[in-house]
């Protein structure tokens, strides 16, 4: 859907020419612009909102120092998002929590597309709970699910984004949503249960 | 296959994207922009500073710039072929431009900040619709119609300035004569 | 390739037992200096009464009627003309209509290709039926000349999609260069996003509608949110509306509860219940008003013509806006706030007692009551001007 979505426009090339200038004031609406939903960005990567502030502070600065680098061709939220994204990974990496590599090999030889699941209609996927789900999952797997699912990016941007390969990438999505469904069914029950 | 879980997740983001980003932040990025810029700052940096002499490295970075974006073009002929045809498009940018920047000077002087602000949204939507119609022009279908919209789309950011600045204007004139009387 | 597989596998099931049918039409002349080419597609098949119906089209009169059947039913025609019968099928060539359906989904959508690079079918999309150009061979020539250029716009090239849908489903359109219309009653929410092209619509029940550049005309909607920029909107009766409009000229009959937010319009509401939400830039004439209304406004100006006696709160923050109360109500504790020589007001008004008002400077506040205060009116314009009668 086209403008449904808010305004993460494209905004004004002339704001952008005149952060190149280092224009303090153009710097905060630029800002401004980006911040809300880079900051989501980052509570969802990181799950923690101190760190969250951490990187999005890192990454407007680095931003800013190499907006030079940014080429009109793409979305300016696109490529800030990008930024934002690689900041988080390497938070996660020095954390150590980020190991998709141990998991790799045991998973890369599940087939590309796993039939979805054959009692996809028995579940009702519902937002707030696949976000809180979400967080419960393995690291790796929360990740790719996260950038998949959240962030938009398809398997070849994650598996670059994350240097993994596209397959691992796959069957850690899969995986996630597997371990999802589960999660959601065993809540269902116990509702049930509790009913 | 389409993931059905990835559509919802698509379809209802928006309602889980609620954290604000605190405002102290800003000021933090802003301290960091400092302290890289005073760390950059060598003697030679320091002659840009001069109104002068910045004005005139950004006049020649842009002709610079220019140069390369024009060469750019030339090696693929199509687009600058596909671009030449429309000469009106490059006649409005060339008209509208710099009366458009020169009032969102002026409006950056007179109007307040929040106010500004909302401008420039505007404008980055009105921005929005001349790119989608430039990319309708280049993949689907090359109509003067579009042409048309798109040197249209140059007047409305003009006239959307025009009047908000008149507005306010018009609005500060009567306040002076009433301090005044 | 599995997921081609994959992919056949649910078209076949899908397909299973519905009438397709795709019909090419010429006219019997060519010799003329204009030739029309068209080619046609109808289908229909049985749908779950909420089936999802994504239409995403260019350059197309979109045609939409509910029905109380449980089927859908689709006509779709493409129309080129050229100057020859080449000129003409060059057109048609770069069209390509997509679709395909399930009970519970409708999807269809329509590609103009570049001239060079033809409509690639079958890559990249999840579409089990293309209907595509490659139709020139009705005439027997097939050589398609690649010397002229030929610009496609509303004149050479007329798409027309008729679609009758259960009027409970849920229509989600994308338009661009086109009209849509909704004719008949919808009972479930009805999504569009268009750009340069109208709108018109009988009766909606719930509606997201994201629309540019374009005139709007809604006979009754009872629920909905309408984004609007750069064009104009009639409404005629509505519930519950959440506007959010720019650079618009917007007139509604009547409205129970209307949340605004407005930049540079022209919005003018004859019957209002409830009005809530800011306008900047903007001349707003309320004609009547009944229930309640907090706004704040910025330069622009604001009118309110007939207060009724139901009215509980009027509540106005402004900032340099011209406001203007034709009518006062008894009964009504006013508390005002204005620069004492930009209110105009009946002479008793004027004489009420005048508090200085801190936090402006310039400005006072006049607070005084009618009667036996049932409701509260209150106005704070700063630097504006506000004028009572």
């Amino acid at each position: 859907m086209s403008a449904l979505e808010p305004i993460t426009a494209d905004i004004h090339r002339y704001l952008i020419e005149r952060c190149l200038e280092n224009d303090r004031k153009a710097q905060f609406q630029i800002y401004k612009l980006y911040a809300d939903a880079m900051y989501n960005v980052c509570c969802r990567m990181l799950k923690n909102e101190a760190d969250a502030q951490d990187v999005l502070q890192e990454a407007f600065v680095d931003a800013f120092t190499k907006l030079h680098t940014f080429r009109f061709d793409a979305p300016f939220g696109s490529w800030l998002k990008r930024i934002v994204i690689n900041r988080c990974v390497n938070a996660l990496k020095k954390r150590k929590l980020l190991t998709i590599h141990v998991e790799e090999k045991k998973l890369a030889h599940l087939p590309d597309d796993e039939p979805a699941d054959m009692h996809e209609d028995e579940i009702e996927w519902e937002i707030s709970k696949v976000r809180r789900c979400m967080d419960k999952l393995p690291e790796g797997a929360r990740i790719v699910c996260n950038l998949y699912l959240f962030e938009g990016y398809d398997h070849a941007e994650i598996a670059e984004i994350l240097n993994i390969t596209e397959a691992t990438s796959k069957a850690q999505y899969s995986k996630a949503r597997k371990r999802l469904r589960e999660m959601l069914m065993q809540e269902k029950t116990t509702l049930w249960k509790i009913n | 296959m389409e993931d059905k879980l990835k559509k919802m997740v698509q379809l209802h983001q928006q309602e889980i994207d609620t954290l604000q980003a605190p405002e102290f932040l800003w000021e933090r990025i802003a301290a960091d922009l400092d302290k890289q810029q005073n760390k950059a700052a060598t003697p030679i940096r320091r002659l840009w500073t001069k109104p002068m002499l910045r004005a005139a490295a950004v006049a020649l970075l842009m002709i610079v710039a220019t140069l390369l974006i024009r060469q750019q073009w030339e090696n693929t002929a199509s687009q600058q072929a596909f671009w030449s045809r429309y000469p009106e498009l490059q006649e409005a940018e060339a008209r509208f431009r710099p009366m458009i920047i020169a009032k969102v000077r002026r409006l950056e002087q007179i109007g307040d900040k929040a106010l500004t602000d909302a401008l420039l949204q505007d404008l980055a939507l009105l921005e929005q619709d001349y790119e989608t119609l430039a990319k309708d022009l280049r993949d689907n279908a090359d109509n003067r119609q579009i042409v048309k919209a798109m040197v249209e789309n140059y007047r409305s950011r003009l006239q959307l300035l025009e009047r908000i600045l008149q507005e306010i204007e018009k609005k500060q004139n009567h306040e002076k004569a009433d301090v005044q009387l | 390739m599995k997921k081609l597989m994959c992919n056949c596998k649910w078209v076949l099931m899908i397909c299973w037992g519905l009438l397709l049918k795709t019909a090419f039409a010429t006219p019997p002349y060519t010799d003329t200096k204009e030739v029309r080419v068209s080619k046609k597609l109808t289908f229909d098949f049985k749908a779950q009464p909420d089936l999802t119906a994504r239409l995403q089209f260019k350059y197309t009169h979109i045609i939409l009627t509910s029905w109380a059947k449980d089927s859908v039913k689709v006509e779709a025609e493409i129309t080129a003309n050229g100057s020859n019968l080449t000129e003409a099928n060059k057109i048609l060539e770069r069209v390509t209509l997509q679709y395909d359906h399930t009970p519970q989904n409708l999807n269809m959508r329509l590609d103009i290709a570049q001239e060079q690079a033809l409509a690639k079918k079958g890559e990249n999309n999840s579409f089990s039926n293309i209907m595509s150009g490659l139709v020139q061979s009705f005439s027997g020539s097939n050589h398609i000349s690649s010397s002229s250029s030929i610009n496609i716009d509303q004149n050479n090239l007329k798409v027309v999609l008729k679609i009758r849908l259960p009027q409970t489903s849920f229509p989600t359109i994308d338009n661009r260069y086109g009209n849509t219309e909704l004719i008949g009653n919808f009972t479930n929410k009805v999504t569009a996003g268009l750009f340069y092209g109208d709108f018109k619509a009988e009766r909606l029940h719930a509606a997201q509608l994201d629309l540019s550049y374009g005139e709007v005309f809604i006979r009754q909607l009872v629920k909905g949110t309408v984004m609007l920029r750069q064009g104009s909107l009639k409404l005629e009766r509505v519930g519950e509306l959440s506007l959010i409009s720019n650079s618009t000229t917007v007139e509604i009959d009547s409205v129970a509860n209307l949340l605004l937010d407005a930049r540079n319009d022209d919005i003018t509401l004859k019957k209002t219940g409830k009005l809530n939400g800011k306008a900047h830039f903007t001349q707003l004439a309320v004609q009547q008003l009944s229930i309640e209304t907090n706004l704040e406004t910025q330069f622009g100006s604001l009118q309110f013509v007939r207060l009724l006696p139901s009215l509980s709160t009027l509540d106005i923050m402004a900032r340099s806006t011209d406001v203007r109360l034709e009518q006062l109500l008894p009964d009504t504790r006013y508390d005002l706030v204005v620069r004492p020589e930009k209110w105009q007001a009946p002479e008793r008004l004027l004489r009420q007692e005048r508090q200085p008002f801190e936090a402006a400077k310039g400005h006072v506040r006049i607070v005084w009551t009618e009667g036996n205060p049932k409701r509260s009116i209150a106005i704070e314009n700063r630097e504006g001007s506000v004028l009572m009668k």
